[in-house]
């Protein structure tokens, strides 16, 4: 008995051969660069426990918690567009839903994502920063300028 | 500003909740002037307003650098030096906890210096959790407490973050470097010893007892440590069986 299953040895043939065709990278089985629509991000979210909605991916990707998706047009006449996201985002959904279990805050979520390496925007972390410290004394800074120094008389009330 | 702000948690630190932070912190202190002055020094550091921690003191007054120990209980936190003064100076001068000052670093800092502080801010949770087998506390409050809240607290992630950015745009990079490369050595080992603690004062409490604790060992002085030495020797031989099958057993354990 070979170690090897002679079915994925055939399938992997069949992909690198067409992978040498099409440009696309068959190394790890399915078409690297293939699509996912949304039904197939749903079921994977499913799979993981996780119920989420096409409109919830749709608030995502205009959070830009995940990129926005490829708008592909209908294959059959009066058929309606489809979206199409890359195939890598799958983990990338898997984290938010993971997330937002742990705290219901689009911008925590999106700076727990940038901190694990996805591609996130920079200046959407540094407003989500400057959002949590929108009290913070910035503003201020010109009446501080006259008060830059200990004045002990002032201390005490 | 600072003074403002001061006033207002003079005015509202009286929660419901016992374990609320700032209301353990400002337990601490057992007069009102106290607390104001210990609150007045954070808001001051905070606003980028520069603070004298030198400045004479009336008598019967803590000074001001004693005020923060005793908050940050320095005492147990064996590794920082027993007279902050010239630390805390040097934090007010440079501006190191201003968060207006914070602020402007992190607006202008470039993709390749946010990666480098988000490699840093790995190394927090190790850091805490080093800090909490290692015994120590900050203030009242435990470091394992820290790092549990520190987890889920993204906006706490945010600040370390921003902070370590700050540390690096005053010059203090190569200083962190050490520290995290000292927290990346001796995590590993910590937590094994930690594991090895536990299960010795599951499975063998009598010997269990005679090991002192890891952040305690640093303290000995060499006679101190020969004598310690010795009496693990005598404990070993008084229970060599029931040691050998805990190593059989636990073979992970042995460094």
């Amino acid at each position: 008995m070979p170690p090897f299953h002679i079915n994925a040895v055939f399938h992997n043939s069949v992909g690198i051969i067409a992978g040498c065709f099409w440009g696309h990278d068959t190394s790890r089985g399915r078409l690297y660069n293939e699509i996912m629509n949304e039904d197939e991000l749903i079921a994977l979210a499913a799979r993981e426990g996780y119920v989420i909605s096409p409109r919830q991916l749709e608030r995502w990707h205009k959070a830009d918690l995940i990129p926005r998706p490829e708008v592909i047009p209908p294959l059959t006449f009066g058929g309606g567009n489809r979206s199409a996201y890359p195939y890598h985002i799958g983990p990338q959904v898997l984290a938010i839903c993971r997330y937002l279990e742990q705290k219901r805050n689009i911008d925590a979520v999106r700076f727990w994502l940038w901190l694990e390496g996805y591609q996130i925007t920079l200046s959407l972390i540094k407003k989500a920063y400057a959002v949590w410290f929108r009290r913070s004394p910035g503003t201020f800074r010109a009446r501080l300028r006259n008060d830059t120094t200990w004045q002990r008389s002032r201390l005490k009330p | 500003m600072a003074e403002e702000q001061t006033e207002t948690l003079m005015r509202h630190h009286r929660t419901r909740n016992q374990f609320n932070v700032s209301r353990v912190f400002l337990r601490l202190f057992r007069t009102p002037d106290e607390r104001f002055r210990f609150l007045y020094i954070q808001m001051s550091l905070l606003h980028d307003i520069r603070y004298e921690f030198q400045t004479q003191q009336e008598n019967e007054e803590l000074p001001q650098a004693e005020i923060f120990s005793q908050a940050l209980n320095v005492k147990a936190l064996r590794f920082l030096p027993d007279d902050l003064t010239h630390d805390l100076e040097e934090m007010s001068s440079r501006r190191l906890l201003s968060i207006t000052r914070m602020n402007v670093t992190l607006e202008a800092a470039t993709e390749e210096e946010m990666a480098r502080a988000r490699t840093r801010l790995e190394i927090m949770l190790p850091l805490l959790e080093c800090l909490d087998i290692l015994g120590y506390r900050f203030g009242p409050v435990s470091f394992a407490f820290f790092s549990q809240h520190y987890k889920t607290n993204a906006l706490a992630q945010a600040l370390f973050l921003v902070f370590f950015l700050h540390l690096e745009a005053k010059g203090y990079s190569q200083g962190m470097e050490q520290v995290f490369e000292a927290v990346r050595m001796s995590w590993p080992l910590l937590k094994r010893g930690k594991a090895m603690h536990n299960a010795l004062a599951q499975e063998l409490p009598h010997v269990s007892k005679e090991l002192i604790d890891v952040g305690h060992a640093s303290e000995l002085t060499k006679e101190e440590v020969e004598v310690y030495k010795g009496r693990l020797r005598e404990v070993y031989a008084q229970n060599k069986e029931d040691l050998d099958a805990f190593w059989q057993r636990h073979p992970e354990q042995i460094l």
